[in-house]
């Protein structure tokens, strides 16, 4: 991972302005995760209707790329299928963000996904 | 008579990973408090240990195990040594600090807490005895109680203290030195002085982490007057998977065995098993020789190239320039007791108001830098700053002024780039 990546345009780009940071009306559910080793926060909600996920949306505070995985994630499925999020794991999530992290930031890119699979999908 | 720097300056060489990195790797190593680089001399000796036939410690009697077993005991005699301990057999090899701390727990602890006993730890704690000791609490009815690190000077605040021992306080367990803040005992370590000579006073027994300690000054387990120590060897320079737990002799009867395996019993049978005399029954199965054999070299290397004094007053020269430099920025915040850092200090923890320590750590790498951010595995600690990221350098006996200048003009670069960007 480099440093210089974190200043790509279009990561900041979501980083100052995120998507879907806005409350869900009627959350079918809402999720909060912490990584607690480097104090990002995560707090995802979204409302599941007909197997889609009608709307998403997302709070926290962190570093760049746990803030901008959020942004970027939930914009992507947005309105989608819920079995569109099963196909999303780390190398898409990078691949999309366009970065290749080791595995201490790797929990910072995939700290919202976490989120939304614990809650859209009802994963452990 | 050489100064401070100079001392350093003939100490560098000997540490491959710094005198000749290989490319790619950085150059500029600045998170010795989670593990240092290792020093030339142990990586030889650990080559030459596997270059050799050898045998099992304790076990074989061929000459090559017989060697081997000498080798070690000696290893353990200089441990001895090195921490003015009164007896080798004080000594027990273990797998880290980690685990010498859990052997505290687990062959005294649970054989001689009962419930409502009282457990004293700090604030600054690292996770591996600040969990610890909880766990044992929740396991035996116990009662942790967390001395605080006052907000104004980053020292453990023994105010409540006195009180605390009027209740059956059983074990003072702390660190000697904050993996975050450094030193959090006040000038020459007064306030832990004080803790140990009043827990004295009430039948406590003392375990001191010194995981921080040991690399950095001169360690004598008969003043500091403990029962227990712990440490790492691989941040002394030494090989990863071993650990060193002094045990005071007076202590070995009222611990026991909890590891079985080879080399710790004396006779078996179907009804009955004897142990080993301390140490060895508390080192079941094959020990980590080679790392042993390591450590004898590196102790051989402190004896004769060590000047602590020098390193002392070189390691908190780095933390004076780096926290004088840091304080310069707008936004930057300086953890721990800046007096204390400047005099005795090795690590320097800071935060940035606008951009996050994981954000500048990476900028950093880009810079040839490796510095640590997050909590530093002292959450209890980090809540004092609400819990957020910072960023640690840590030094040692290989870090130069000019490395800490790069250092320095990296943090300058990088803030100034991420709030043009931001």
């Amino acid at each position: 991972m480099s440093g210089a990546m974190l200043v790509q345009d279009e990561l900041l780009d979501h980083y100052k302005y995120p998507r879907c940071r806005t409350p869900v009306d009627n959350p079918t559910f809402t999720v909060e995760l912490t990584n607690y080793s480097c104090g990002d926060r995560v707090v995802v909600s979204g409302r599941v209707e007909k197997g889609c996920l009608a709307a998403c949306g997302f709070q926290g505070e962190g570093c760049v790329l746990s803030q901008a995985a959020a942004s970027m994630l939930l914009e992507k499925v947005q309105g989608q299928p819920l079995a569109a999020l099963e196909t999303i794991d780390a190398s898409v999530m990078q691949e999309r963000m366009g970065i290749c992290v080791g595995p201490t930031r790797l929990r910072c890119v995939l700290l919202a996904l976490e989120a939304l699979r614990r809650g859209a999908l009802q994963m452990p | 008579m050489m100064t401070a720097k100079e001392h350093i300056t003939c100490l560098v060489s000997h540490f491959p990973a710094i005198a000749c990195p290989p490319s790619g790797q950085a150059a500029y190593y600045f998170d010795s408090a989670a593990t240092a680089c290792t020093l030339g001399p142990v990586i030889e000796a650990m080559s030459l240990f596997y270059q050799q036939a050898h045998g099992g410690v304790h076990r074989g009697i061929y000459r090559e195990a017989e060697r081997t077993t000498s080798q070690y005991e000696l290893v353990r005699g200089q441990v001895a040594q090195f921490l003015n301990a009164a007896s080798s057999s004080e000594i027990i090899f273990t797998s880290g600090a980690t685990d010498s701390l859990n052997t505290v727990a687990y062959t005294w602890a649970m054989h001689n807490l009962v419930p409502g006993d009282g457990i004293i730890i700090t604030q600054a704690e690292h996770h591996a005895h600040y969990v610890l000791w909880h766990q044992i609490a929740k396991k035996l009815g116990a009662t942790v109680h967390v001395l605080p690190i006052d907000p104004h000077t980053w020292c453990v605040d023994l105010s409540g203290l006195d009180a605390l021992l009027t209740t059956p306080i059983k074990v003072v367990a702390v660190t000697a030195s904050s993996n975050v803040l450094g030193p959090i005992w006040g000038p020459g370590n007064v306030l832990l002085t004080a803790l140990t000579q009043k827990a004295r006073r009430v039948g406590a027994t003392i375990v001191l982490d010194a995981a921080q300690m040991v690399a950095h000054a001169p360690v004598d387990v008969q003043k500091l007057d403990c029962d227990f120590l712990a440490f790492s060897v691989h941040k002394m320079g030494g090989a990863n998977g071993l650990g060193v737990l002094y045990a005071r002799a007076a202590m070995h009867r009222f611990m026991k065995p909890y590891r079985f395996g080879g080399g710790m019993v004396a006779a078996v049978s179907q009804d009955y098993v004897t142990w080993q005399k301390s140490p060895h029954c508390f080192e079941a199965g094959t020990p980590p020789v080679a790392q042993v054999i390591g450590l004898g070299a590196l102790l051989a290397f402190y004896r004769t190239h060590v000047d602590f004094e020098a390193l002392r007053q070189h390691e908190a020269s780095l933390c004076a320039l780096l926290i004088n430099a840091l304080k310069a920025i707008d936004g930057v915040h300086v953890l721990g007791n800046e007096a204390l850092l400047v005099r005795q200090g090795h690590v320097v923890t800071w935060y940035v108001d606008d951009v996050h320590a994981h954000d500048l750590a990476a900028r950093l790498s880009d810079y040839g830098c490796a510095v640590r951010a997050g909590d530093h595995c002292a959450q209890p600690l980090s809540a004092q700053w609400q819990g957020r990221a910072t960023l640690r350098a840590s030094f040692f006996m290989y870090n130069t002024y000019e490395q800490v200048m790069h250092l320095i003009d990296s943090i300058q670069k990088s803030v100034t780039e991420w709030r043009s960007r931001l």
